[in-house]
């Protein structure tokens, strides 16, 4: 199933969300069927993703021990075997230039004694292996004796390239809990945070008078803004015109160049230009974003899709900061697509995904966005955006007296051209025409903004709005438990760069989804004693019968509902306008006469 | 489904829904039920042995409610409660205001509730107006007619009720075809007002009418036959009565009308017309129907309605019909009935839906016929016969004043001389003197001074 158009969407790079934004295949639904929208429901299973109430969950010996007896454990310490006899490499064993074999390497699961360091919470490694120098976890992970630190260090550095191999693991055990139950991952909160990076940039300008002319003497060094300052910056620029990316000339990322020290050491760096003036960091793979008000951020993003059902983190992907969090999407959801077997339904995001092509990515492969709305050029109020087409809502008007659409029942809604475009089909509300009665469509591509999938004036749509909030924590959790995404000084990793925050968000993922399954009861323990669960799924959004009408279950939206029902009253939405209905009045008088 | 949670049934052991899944769908009514119990369980638990349940808090509420988990199966927390119970907007019951009416005997909590769900009255523009006829009009087929309002009112009934055969909802029909009462009140009490917003007014009828008269030389024409000057809704009764076309007068105030009548009157040489809204008194303030205006506090059905439709027509453009209104209304206006009047005849409310139907007088008419009349002086307190004797007595003396009267049959002055009042009045006595006003003025019965002059 390839429904990215470029094969290539496994790294998160600049233009990645243009490039993919027409899918080559449409993807398919689980089954074959796509659930209609009175079908699909919002349940959360309360208090799934906090582990803190069973210990057995947050000892990392025992968690680790019974990670060692299950198969994924053998099938993750194939896949991340960084050791030239591995499976993965057996076949340049042969070749010309075959790596040498050297002794052979210690007996060990390195992943596992990974994870078990990840599960510590601990952003520094030193600290962590003089802590564990005497555990038994050595032993647990099938080492014979303790390791040095320097080999620990090189292994899991080694261990960086192998981050496929977790994610992996990670969708086997995502498609186990989705098989137990398929509520998993249909609504789904994407978002980003940011990561700073440990390493600072150094002043490195050779031109002496081009420095000059840049505005006389830089501080030799330049380190990240603390994340206090920088946020509001980055909250301001989800305000600003998204067509117009203003930033883009301050996310520049220079060449990396090798350089040789005074003891005669040659390390390689990467030059930044900042205004005018060049710098180098030894991290080669963070990336630096300057916002408007002088603000520095160098390090990266994770970009999370969370599950509302569980509240855990799906997919991740973590790239540089230099490049939009919207770039991260296609990676994201080809790691989603293919832990879940299906795209979700509905995704939910902040003001800063408000783009028509992020909108537009999402439509064509079927997925509603819920989300706020940004500010656009012209268009201060919300009035503004009510076209003849459409109304301020979003919701379709007919085309032959401007009355309200309805895209909410059976057989109406998204649908696909032959051509692929997609449109939302619709009927008059109140048929006030002979023709008002035939089907109607009208191309989401007249403003992917505005005509979505699922209709705001739907109580799923505020239900989810709504519960969106409680999933902001997500970023908090990883990184209170694994130090992922740290973006102070106490919470960033000491190894600076992507890879190592790329192995330690998966690595984070697995642990999460291992012990989800095992406390859910979705994978039988072999050795952990588990406390019964007692975390029960609740019906967040709301119910209606459709025959009668009636409320069988108020959602948590019915509030916002009634909200936007006042606006709709006040603005008189439910009667015709526009020149569909001055011409429908003339055809009254026409028909009276 | 399960609609009420089953006491011995848990919530996760429920029956599966369509989609397999577990689901309990309580009865919202039982949850009132489970808010009090469950608050009683958490001021008795509560350290203070004075605690009411009506201050129990929503943390202290979580925690009691698993003591009746045998009883109730799965009960939510406190504020899924008040979520589960919200008002028509949506907004969730606050929690003080949910534990007062459950712990309330006066009040009755599906009734309150009710009351919460209810829809506000949205204020209806002419546009709702003109959609709401035409597209009942539409439905109804071309040779529908909407003259009446009860026309509409039973075209809407039967719409909503075959909603689905339109492709839409009741809901959605209700929010766009207002109710009658919506109609009448956007449009000043006036349905003619609605069909003109609509475009439907009289369609075909002016062709059979002929050339409309200026609305000026109406209101003089009533004026020259009534002896008053008429009211909008009069002079639009008169002349579709009379089958006259008037023109259309616009949104000009009514009054200015009737300032250029008085004033064409007074060059026309007619008598000066009484002011607006007066009628003359005496055998003259005859209305249509030769009945005289002056009621003395008894009003039929007829003389109700007329005075609720006069009423109707004077109200300003969306404003409702309030007593408060109608007692404006009442004052200083002879021939008004009181708010009490009104009251027994159903109410305000009432009156202008039967004013509104087009056989609203025919219908009073045999409402009156069958209204069976309080014999005058056969309820109540007897009359007494004090005025009489003063009479008798007078007319043995031929000639007393009101002490000697009074000396005579042992009553106080005071009473004396008012009975005397009522009786000239009546035209019964006479003073002896017309120009006396001592104290000690005489009187004789009347007639008998002029037989002597004679």
């Amino acid at each position: 199933m390839d429904v990215f158009a470029h094969a290539d969407v496994t790294v998160p790079e600049r233009g990645a969300l243009e490039a993919n934004r027409r899918p080559e295949h449409r993807p398919r639904r689980r089954g074959g069927r796509s659930k209609s929208w009175s079908e699909v429901e919002l349940w959360r299973l309360r208090e799934a993703g906090r582990f803190s109430g069973d210990p057995a969950l947050c000892d990392p010996l025992r968690l680790i021990a019974e990670w060692r007896r299950h198969p994924f454990a053998v099938a993750l310490r194939e896949l991340a075997d960084t050791s030239p006899t591995s499976f993965g490499r057996a076949a340049d064993l042969a070749a010309i230039e075959a790596p040498k074999l050297g002794r052979p390497r210690l007996p060990g699961d390195w992943p596992a004694v990974y994870l078990a360091y990840v599960l510590s919470g601990c952003p520094a490694l030193q600290p962590w292996y003089n802590r564990s120098s005497s555990s038994g976890l050595w032993e647990i992970c099938g080492f014979e004796k303790r390791p040095s630190y320097q080999l620990v260090h090189l292994r899991f550095a080694e261990m960086e390239d192998a981050w496929p191999a977790f994610i992996a693991v990670v969708q086997d055990l995502i498609g186990l809990a989705k098989a137990a139950d398929p509520r998993i991952g249909e609504i789904v909160f994407v978002d980003a945070s940011g990561w700073k990076s440990s390493a600072v940039l150094e002043h490195a300008c050779i031109d002496e008078e081009a420095c000059l002319r840049a505005g006389g003497k830089p501080s030799g060094r330049l380190r990240s803004d603390t994340a206090e300052e920088v946020l509001p910056h980055h909250w301001a620029e989800a305000d600003a015109d998204p067509d117009q990316d203003s930033s883009a000339g301050t996310r520049t990322r220079g060449p990396i160049v090798s350089a040789r020290r005074a003891n005669g050491a040659v390390v390689d760096y990467r030059l930044f230009t900042v205004k005018e003036h060049l710098y180098r960091s030894l991290d080669t793979t963070s990336g630096l974003r300057r916002y408007v008000g002088a603000r520095t951020w160098f390090g990266g993003f994770y970009l999370a899709a969370t599950d509302f059902f569980t509240g855990l983190p799906l997919a991740a992907q973590v790239f540089a900061a230099d490049i939009q969090e919207w770039e991260g999407v296609p990676a994201l959801y080809r790691d989603l697509l293919a832990a879940v077997g299906e795209l979700p339904y509905i995704v939910s995001v902040d003001k800063g995904f408000a783009t028509r092509a992020f909108h537009e990515f999402n439509t064509r492969r079927g997925i509603a966005v819920v989300g706020p709305r940004r500010k656009y050029p012209g268009r201060t109020e919300l009035r503004d955006w009510r076209t003849d087409r459409f109304d301020e809502h979003g919701i379709p008007r007919c085309q032959y007296c401007g009355g309200e659409g309805e895209q909410d029942s059976p057989g109406m809604g998204l649908a696909f051209r032959q051509d692929d475009e997609p449109v939302i089909r619709f009927r008059c509300l109140l048929p006030l025409r002979p023709e008002c009665k035939r089907t109607q469509s009208i191309r989401c591509s007249e403003e992917w903004l505005m005509l979505l999938p699922l209709s705001r004036t739907t109580e799923l749509y505020h239900a989810v709005r709504y519960a969106r909030s409680n999933l902001e924590n997500t970023f908090g959790l990883v990184r209170d438990r694994f130090a992922i995404a740290g973006k102070d000084l106490t919470g960033q990793l000491a190894r600076p760069g992507v890879p190592p925050q790329r192995l330690r968000a998966s690595a984070g993922l697995l642990l999460d989804w291992f012990r989800l399954v095992l406390r859910q009861g979705w994978l039988e323990p072999i050795a952990l004693a588990l406390q019964p669960t007692t975390s029960e799924s609740v019906l967040l959004s709301g119910r209606r019968d459709r025959a009668s009408g009636e409320i069988m279950h108020v959602g948590v939206g019915a509030e916002r509902l009634g909200r936007l029902r006042r606006e709709r009253d006040e603005a008189q939405l439910e009667l015709p306008y526009g020149a569909a209905w001055e011409e429908t009045k003339r055809w009254l008088e026409l028909e009276r006469s | 489904m399960e609609l009420v949670a089953r006491p011995d049934v848990k919530a996760s052991e429920g029956s599966r829904d369509a989609g397999g899944r577990f689901a309990t769908v309580r009865d919202r009514l039982v949850l009132f039920e489970i808010v009090q119990e469950v608050a009683l369980v958490a001021a008795r638990l509560d350290p203070d042995p004075y605690k009411e349940p009506t201050t129990v808090a929503q943390s202290a509420w979580n925690s009691a409610r698993h003591s009746l988990r045998s009883r109730y199966g799965h009960i939510p927390q406190a504020n899924e409660v008040c979520r589960q119970l919200p008002d028509r907007h949506g907004r969730p019951w606050p929690w003080r205001d949910l534990l007062e009416l459950v712990f309330d005997e006066q009040r009755d909590a599906k009734k309150t509730w009710e009351e919460r769900l209810s829809e506000l009255d949205r204020p209806i523009s002419h546009e709702h107006v003109y959609f709401a006829l035409n597209f009942v009009r539409r439905q109804l087929g071309p040779d529908a007619a909407l003259r009446f309002p009860h026309q509409y009112e039973e075209a809407r009934t039967r719409l909503l009720e075959d909603a689905h055969e339109l492709d839409s909802t009741q809901e959605a029909l209700r929010q766009r075809l207002p109710t009658r009462g919506q109609i009448e009140t956007a449009c000043a009490g006036s349905w003619e007002r609605a069909l003109e917003l609509a475009g439907l007014q009289s369609s075909g009828g002016e062709a059979e009418k002929g050339t409309p008269i200026p609305v000026i030389e109406a209101v003089l024409g009533f004026y020259e036959e009534h002896g008053y000057l008429p009211t909008r809704l009069e002079l639009v009764e008169t002349a579709r009565r009379e089958g006259v076309l008037l023109e259309r007068t616009g949104d000009e105030p009514w009054f200015t009308f009737i300032e250029r009548a008085q004033q064409l009157a007074r060059e026309r040489g007619l008598p000066e017309p009484p002011p607006y809204g007066t009628k003359p008194a005496g055998p003259d303030a005859e209305n249509e129907r030769g009945e005289t205006v002056g009621t003395k506090g008894f009003y039929s059905r007829v003389q109700v309605l007329e005075r609720v439709r006069e009423f109707a027509a004077t109200l300003p453009p969306a404003t409702s019909a309030t007593d408060k209104r109608w007692r404006e209304f009442q004052r200083d206006r002879a021939g008004v009935p009181s708010l009490n009047v009104i009251r027994r005849h159903g109410g305000l409310r009432e009156l202008l839906r039967e004013a509104s139907r087009p056989d609203w007088r025919r219908r009073a008419e045999a409402w009156d016929e069958q209204a069976v009349t309080a014999p005058r002086g056969g309820l109540g307190r007897p009359r007494s016969p004090k005025r009489e004797e003063v009479e008798m007595l007078l007319r043995e003396r031929g000639e007393a004043s009101a002490r000697e009267l009074a000396e005579a049959l042992g009553y106080t002055v005071d009473n004396v001389r008012r009975y005397l009042r009522q009786l000239k009045r009546a035209g019964r006595i006479e003073p002896t003197h017309e120009f006396a006003r001592a104290r000690n003025q005489r009187y004789r019965p009347a007639g008998v001074g002029e037989s002597e002059a004679s």
